[in-house]
């Protein structure tokens, strides 16, 4: 099987003429919904060292300028406003497997709901999912740390989640600091789960992906953590 | 024939793969059946057993598909990963 070179990466300089410019990327509504005022709710499934760190970043970032500026994609009655955290929980047992799929994730998130470990979602609730180091977690073929950094999805359209494994590879942390990376990667799946929760159903380009990905890896410090910059419409760049 | 349409993170794993390819199917997983003959694995990445993998979604003309959605010589079909650069 071919071997998948992290999405973040700089490709080298091939020395070939410049292929013409793409287009710019143009986010466009498919009609789904928004977190127009997004819960989040962090699940440290294993222990964290960064867990009460991570919490203090979502309190900050969910009433920061990187919410407000998401504001532009406001549509359909709907307004984007600022979040909360609501909750916090940690899962003492770490995953059995060294490696989960997201049919895993989906499956454990739901049982975690039904026994009350966790709150049950509203329309805006989004869960963090956060991984012990040692764990990976496998797309069809493709892991954390050799394909991705991590990822949102939807279960059935009721509930709204990201995964984020723990960055302990160098394609997922690069220049950053582990703590840097982790605030990085879970403020490029907090606004893209705002954007598109369910995905390609919100505001997505079929070019370039989410409002993050357009944006991977350029980054810039708010309120002392660091952040991803996300793609703007309006501006035509990342912001 | 419909048109489909890749996500980039597929483009690494299959050489000569191409993001936009029409095919002549009768559904979904006719499409993708086909696709696999070109690139062998490709169905599997997105598929398992007889079900879209729970980080894939795909679109007909917009609408949320299953692989047993019925495609038309002018469909448009979007596969799409949950992955991102994140």
């Amino acid at each position: 099987m071919s071997r998948v070179e992290p999405i973040r990466i700089v490709p080298l300089h091939s020395g070939a003429v410049a292929p013409a410019p793409a287009p710019a990327p143009q986010l466009t509504y498919r009609g789904g919904p928004l977190l127009t005022a997004v819960e989040v709710f962090t699940i440290f499934w294993g222990s964290n060292d960064s867990a009460a760190d991570l919490n203090a970043f979502f309190d900050f970032v969910l009433t920061s300028e990187l919410i407000d500026q998401l504001a532009e994609y406001n549509t359909n009655g709907m307004a984007i406003g600022h979040g909360r955290r609501i909750g916090t929980t940690t899962i003492q047992a770490p995953p059995s497997a060294a490696v989960v799929s997201d049919a895993d994730v989906q499956q454990t998130l739901e049982s975690w709901i039904g026994d009350g470990q966790v709150p049950a979602p509203s329309a805006n609730t989004l869960y963090f999912v956060y991984l012990p180091s040692g764990v990976a977690v496998d797309l069809g073929g493709s892991q954390s740390c050799q394909a991705f950094c991590g990822y949102h999805n939807d279960i059935d359209g009721r509930v709204f989640y990201a995964v984020m494994p723990y960055p302990g590879c160098a394609g997922c942390v690069g220049s950053l600091a582990e703590f840097d990376a982790l605030t990085s990667t879970s403020s490029h799946e907090l606004c893209e789960a705002i954007t598109d929760p369910i995905p390609g159903q919100g505001w997505y380009d079929d070019a370039n992906g989410e409002i993050g990905d357009i944006c991977a890896w350029q980054t810039k410090s708010l309120g002392g953590y660091t952040v991803q910059l996300e793609w703007s419409n309006v501006a035509s760049a990342c912001v | 024939m419909a048109e489909l349409h890749f996500p980039s993170t597929l483009a690494p794993l299959f050489p000569g793969f191409e993001r936009r390819v029409d095919v002549d199917a009768a559904t979904v997983e006719d499409a993708l059946d086909q696709l696999d003959m070109r690139w062998p694995g490709l169905r599997d990445r997105l598929c398992q057993k007889r079900r879209l993998r729970t980080h894939i979604h795909v679109y007909v003309d917009r609408e949320r598909a299953t692989l047993e959605t019925p495609l038309d010589e002018r469909s448009r079909v979007d596969v799409i990963a949950a992955i991102s650069g994140g």
